[in-house]
């Protein structure tokens, strides 16, 4: 369980304060498929960071399940951040210069699997996403649906129990984004705890819970 | 992230952004032709004047030279003054200036061996091979300018016997610099010629090296005479070639016997200026000073060179570097397996740019020297700061790249540089 008490993030670009959060406290159950919500600045993209660890907070508490996160240190998060948790980004943030397949394989990498595990865990996530034909493509030969299927299959494959999703659904046409909400779905009902940025009413719809940000706080609560 | 795997996307990395690699190497070699144009004429200059006067001031010789430009003499006085010290037992002055091809063309084939020519500075220009203009004093006590001469000469009836003579002569393609001859004149009296350098540049003006005086094996003769001609060039053209051989004489009585005569003429003594033979022979017989201060000036040339070869590099490659390093920290690879893949790219990166450059270097060095005046030596020199040249570069290449996106990667967190691809 994911739990933020009394929440903030405030930056500071040439003396000038932003409060970026201000005061979230929330809780987000193992296995929930969560849309958050809100107009641009609002602080989505802020606290998706500060839950994916890409960010520290200025003030308040992270807990996760006994861990108190916010307490970690640099190497201490980096850790945390790969043992736990995945992204998907609106622009798939794919390597070009590799294919499907290496794209799928980096996480593994990183977490020193060997070939003939990697092998089988990519082949699995990418059949999972039905992208298994496209293994050998280079990511700037397939379609923006396809790429995001490779970036879910990636974050899959890293075997992390959080995926943190910012509008993934984007850059998409409406019949694409509908198929990659699908793919997420389907990951949520594997146990994966989804949490996903988004602006679009349709996505959040397909999500076990809505919360609205607006001012770096939490507006609306929607089960 | 294993060492296996960061080598192994180090490679991947670097391989498969081949427009990147491309733009390096090419940003490299533009930044390299033109820099390196600096370089030849700057090392060139200060080398061949360094290796000059080393030459001129060879260990175990009296080396002297007399300086006129600051002294105001007129064409009688000079020639007075030169007829004076040439006739003074043991010691023969010489050399005031660059003589030219067309002095010893005049004192050689029309016959006026051994004919003190003299004009006043202030007077007379000569037209060289390469169409500068050259002020001179003309000095010519020359005998030969060419072996085949030799014979035709005779030195005892032109000269005391005792005097031993400073040749301003030229190498041809036939007589390679290095040659010696041994004359044994009719009085008994051995003279060594040899050949010491050419820097004329001309057709029939053909080789390539100097003769470094300390390779030279000190015979048993009676006199030695160094053939030695002027650089082409005017600043290469100093007043400075006068050799006292004799060795009944020391430098402080050479010096004194010079001043005398001087005076007479009405020289003040701060008039004459002497080369500083000893000097010289400090800094001959010091070469790593040489060598050290040559590296120091060169590393300044690859400082700069560096600062903007990197700048450039940097300014092509770094979106790219952290878009890729923000796709790599979103999915587990740590801080330093980064910063270790950055490193490996870029060491891997430089070992082909010290290649590409090398060979580059290596062309560029020879065509240039190809097709100007050059010396075995000095060309071996250039070659080894070709050398110093393109590793001193590929390796602060090589630390300048890492650095910049190390700074970038320490200093912004995680979603910042995340924040660069979303």
């Amino acid at each position: 369980m994911i739990r933020l008490n009394n929440v903030t993030k405030i930056y500071e670009t040439q003396g000038i304060k932003t409060n970026a959060l201000n005061g979230i406290s929330l809780e987000i159950k193992d296995g929930e498929m969560i849309a958050v919500m809100g107009p641009s600045g609002s602080g989505k993209t802020t606290l998706l960071n500060i839950i994916g660890c890409m960010d520290s907070l200025t003030g308040g508490k992270y807990e996760y399940n006994e861990c108190e996160v916010s307490a970690l240190k640099r190497g201490q998060l980096n850790a945390f951040r790969k043992e736990h948790i995945s992204f998907v980004f609106q622009n798939f943030a794919l390597m070009k210069d590799y294919t499907v397949y290496e794209n799928v394989e980096l996480p593994l990498l990183a977490r020193n699997i060997s070939k003939k595990e990697r092998k089988k865990i990519v082949n699995e996530k990418l059949e999972l996403m039905g992208i298994s034909e496209l293994t050998k493509k280079y990511a700037t030969q397939i379609s923006g649906g396809q790429q995001q299927r490779c970036a879910i299959a990636r974050a899959l494959a890293a075997g992390n129990d959080m995926i943190l999703a910012d509008e993934p659904t984007g850059a998409l046409d409406s019949k694409t984004g509908d198929e990659i909400m699908e793919a997420f779905i389907r990951v949520n009902k594997m146990g994966k705890t989804v949490i996903i940025i988004t602006h679009d009413q349709k996505v959040a719809k397909k999500c076990n819970r809505v919360i609205e940000i607006e001012d770096g706080k939490i507006k609306v609560h929607n089960d | 992230m294993s060492i296996k795997n960061i080598f192994k996307f180090s490679l991947d990395n670097m391989s498969r952004s081949k427009k990147k690699l491309a733009i390096v190497v090419l940003l490299q070699v533009i930044i390299f032709v033109l820099i390196g144009q600096v370089l030849i004429e700057y090392n060139k200059q200060k080398y061949v004047l360094n290796k000059c006067e080393n030459i001129l001031s060879a260990p175990a010789k009296k080396c002297e030279a007399i300086d006129f430009e600051n002294a105001s003499l007129t064409e009688e006085q000079i020639i007075e003054f030169v007829k004076e010290v040439h006739n003074l037992d043991g010691f023969l002055a010489v050399g005031f200036g660059c003589s030219g091809v067309q002095t010893i063309k005049n004192t050689v084939f029309e016959g006026k061996l051994g004919e003190i020519q003299a004009s006043n500075s202030n007077k007379t220009y000569t037209n060289m091979n390469n169409g500068l203009r050259m002020r001179e004093i003309q000095v010519s006590l020359l005998p030969y300018y060419k072996f085949d001469y030799v014979d035709k000469i005779d030195i005892s009836k032109n000269q005391p016997t005792d005097t031993a003579y400073l040749v301003l002569g030229n190498a041809y393609k036939d007589i390679p610099v290095g040659s010696e001859y041994i004359k044994e004149l009719e009085n008994g009296t051995k003279v060594r010629y040899i050949v010491a350098g050419i820097l004329e540049k001309g057709e029939e003006f053909v080789e390539t090296k100097l003769v470094d005086p300390q390779e030279i094996e000190i015979i048993n003769c009676d006199y030695e005479i160094f053939i030695m001609y002027p650089m082409e060039d005017y600043q290469y053209s100093r007043p400075y070639v006068s050799y006292a051989i004799d060795k009944k004489h020391t430098v402080e009585e050479i010096h004194n016997e010079i001043i005398e005569i001087a005076e007479k003429y009405g020289l003040a003594r701060e008039d004459i200026s002497f080369f500083n033979a000893e000097k010289s022979l400090e800094i001959y017989n010091k070469p790593m000073n040489y060598v050290v201060g040559m590296i120091l000036d060169i590393a300044i040339i690859i400082t700069i060179t560096t600062v903007l070869v990197s700048i450039c590099i940097q300014s092509v490659t770094i979106i790219d570097s952290m878009n890729m390093y923000g796709i790599m920290y979103a999915n587990g690879v740590t801080r330093k397996d980064v910063a270790l893949i950055v490193i490996l790219e870029n060491l891997v990166k430089t070992i082909l740019a010290i290649m590409t450059a090398y060979s580059f270097a290596r062309c560029y060095y020879s065509l240039v020297f190809d097709k100007t005046v050059t010396f075995s030596n000095e060309l071996a020199v250039l070659n080894g700061i070709v050398i110093y040249q393109v590793i001193g570069i590929g390796l602060l290449i090589m630390v300048a790249s890492t650095i910049v996106p190390l700074i970038i990667i320490n200093r912004n967190t995680p979603s910042k540089l995340i924040r660069e691809i979303t």
